[in-house]
């Protein structure tokens, strides 16, 4: 489900740590363990009884038919961070995170963009 | 250096709260030889604390005990929110203070004029920004020209606006008043990590401890206001790290807690003599709570443009402010530079599937815009208390009830048109904009300034009208909105209120 949520060309073991990550925060937290059950079942009755066995595209309409429920954002709300705090990701994407160890961008492009029009 | 008082010492003026209103307060008392006891919730860091981290440094400075309803985005730390704050700094128009007469009756709201005119707040402006190192005043010159900015300028000039500019931005582009200059980390909402970005921790706070008639007490809950027979406050109850409760006694107390806290702290204050609250015989306290129409536009460019080099906000669009009815409503709001690491990218962006992740696979190519534009106040967007669960300090749970008037939807679909067109005017496509990015960081409302004491909490000066050594120093003084960021108001009235009670102690009526 991480992978359809934000489905970059990634190596897929992102996603299997953000989903580790997930489920031992759920250890502690019975809400999110709870809609974390409710995704499982959902998503496994809507492709046949194995959601991670079916082919992207009905996962996909699995999906989008369930985009509206509580427990989706609820998912959606733990994926988020995980991923997109992730170094693989930001690597993958052209982020480079930190920067005062490297003294800013002042000397190293914080004023560099080239393709506005002449004018400016 | 710091100095210590007694708890029983009630010769202190006692500010709640150490951010942009309490930490000014208190350090402009503290410079008049004026003894000032500062209590604090949050824990005292220091530059040394701050990582490029978002996530790691909000769990170190945001507020994070239990509240409902609308969301705020606010730190639980010595600095207040002027930690994480962007640094941007307009003034607000002549007409924002003449809001009623300037847009007459509004359905469903309560507009009022402020008790005070630009005019009479103009000298306090040019302190503040002397203060504060606004970029552009006080011979500072305007700050370095980012990547964002300069898209948001060529853009701007697509779409014929004309007033734009990188100046006012509380962030030194030269070293000045013992802070370096800016090194466009791109971190300023984890705290600025070398200290160019003015925020009280190390500058208000700091020169006040210098004085020798200032304590900052950190982790220190204020719980309630104590008064006595003869309806003054004479101190506050507080509890510190360990949960011990003190009193300490007070000549005046100043209330600087950000909306939500301030509300909470008068509520909670409430006795046989003010049943309704501290300081609320009006009604109006926790009442015309209001935040700000914002939202964010992004669009992913046809060049690099790298918006996370370089401070997060750093430029300004005027164009929109005006007031102008013939758009379709009330009041003007203004166009700013934005950018942010990838999750809050994810975030403002919204959505899932292919379509969300093509913004981020897009990342170095965003260009965005955010929007701020004044709220009128509306008497039910409030924050109220659920009695029936208590926080840590055993105080009742928050709750932030707040929905936009139509004048705010008109202003967003107007605002969403012009963003929009800025960035695919430069070839940017697919442009999304997304209505609430940023609503909870400007907090306002909740004890209004008004000149009738039946029409709002605080008079010109910010002291409650029914207590008159009691005063409230944050957003929470603001009639209305205006469209602008709103904190180089709150310290230019927080400059403003210290001159007034120091004068009213001289003589000897406090």
């Amino acid at each position: 489900m991480a992978m359809q949520l934000y489905p970059h060309k990634v190596d897929q073991s992102v996603y299997a740590d953000v989903m580790d990550s997930i489920l031992s925060a759920a250890a502690s937290d019975p809400q999110l363990q709870a809609s974390l059950d409710q995704a499982v079942s959902e998503l496994d009755a809507a492709t046949g009884g194995d959601f991670l066995a079916a082919g992207e595209n009905l996962q996909l309409m699995a999906m989008n038919g369930m985009a509206k429920q509580p427990w989706f954002a609820a998912i959606q709300g733990q994926v988020m961070p995980r991923l997109y705090n992730n170094p693989v990701i930001w690597k993958h994407i052209g982020y480079p995170g930190s920067s005062v160890e490297y003294g800013g961008y002042k000397d190293r492009g914080f004023n560099d963009i080239d393709w506005l029009p002449a004018d400016n | 250096m710091s100095k210590q008082y007694a708890l029983d010492d009630p010769s202190v003026v006692v500010v709640v709260g150490s951010g942009a209103g309490g930490g000014t307060v208190a350090n402009e008392l503290a410079q008049k030889g004026i003894d000032v006891v500062c209590l604090e919730a949050g824990k005292h860091l220091g530059i040394k604390d701050f990582v490029n981290d978002p996530g790691v440094m909000d769990a170190k400075i945001g507020w994070h005990d239990p509240r409902k309803g609308a969301g705020v985005w606010l730190c639980k730390t010595v600095g207040g929110t002027t930690v994480r704050w962007a640094g941007i700094t307009p003034r607000f128009q002549a007409h924002e203070f003449r809001s009623l007469s300037t847009y007459g009756q509004m359905d469903d709201t309560t507009l009022l004029d402020w008790p005070l005119t630009l005019d009479e707040l103009s000298p306090y402006y040019d302190k503040a920004e002397d203060k504060m190192g606004v970029s552009g005043t006080h011979d500072i010159p305007p700050s370095a020209e980012t990547n964002a900015y300069k898209l948001l300028r060529a853009g701007a000039k697509k779409m014929g606006y004309r007033e734009f500019t990188s100046e006012r931005t509380a962030i030194n582009p030269e070293a000045r008043d013992g802070r370096p200059g800016c090194r466009q980390i791109g971190f300023c909402f984890s705290g600025c990590a070398i200290g160019a970005k003015w925020s009280t921790l190390y500058t208000e706070i700091k020169k006040a401890q210098s004085t020798g008639h200032f304590e900052i007490r950190p982790e220190s809950m204020v719980i309630k206001v104590e008064h006595g027979s003869d309806g003054k406050v004479s101190g506050v109850i507080y509890a510190d790290r360990d949960g011990n409760i003190h009193e300490q006694k007070a000549r005046a107390v100043c209330v600087a807690g950000n909306v939500v806290e301030t509300t909470r702290l008068l509520h909670n204050s409430a006795s046989t003599q003010f049943p309704q609250g501290l300081a609320n015989s009006s009604g109006h306290l926790g009442r015309n709570y209001m935040r700000h129409m914002s939202f964010s536009t992004f669009a992913i460019m046809p060049g690099e443009v790298n918006f996370h080099r370089g401070t997060r906000m750093s430029g300004l669009l005027f164009d929109e402010q005006q007031h102008k009815p013939e758009r379709g409503f009330a009041g003007g709001y203004l166009i700013e530079t934005v950018g942010g690491d990838p999750y809050l990218i994810a975030q403002s962006v919204g959505g899932w599937g292919e379509s969300a992740t093509e913004y981020l696979d897009n990342y170095t190519r965003l260009g965005g815009a955010w929007v701020t534009g004044e709220d009128p106040p509306q008497s039910s967007n409030r924050i109220t208390f659920d009695d029936s669960e208590k926080d840590q300090y055993g105080l009742p749970i928050p709750v932030l009830e707040y929905e936009y008037h139509p004048n705010s939807m008109a202003m967003y679909e107007h605002g969403k048109k012009q963003c929009e067109g800025l960035l695919t005017s430069l070839g940017g496509r697919r442009p999304v904009s997304t209505l609430g990015v940023g609503g909870g960081c400007h907090n306002m409302g909740v004890a209004r300034m008004s000149d009738k004491p039946a029409d709002g909490v605080t008079n010109r000066w910010g002291q409650t009208h029914d207590v008159s050594n009691l005063f409230v120093s944050d957003g929470s003084l603001f009639t209305t909105s205006a469209a602008a960021n709103p904190t180089l108001t709150i310290v230019a009235l927080a400059i403003r209120q210290a001159d007034h009670i120091a004068d009213r102690m001289v003589r000897h009526e406090l």
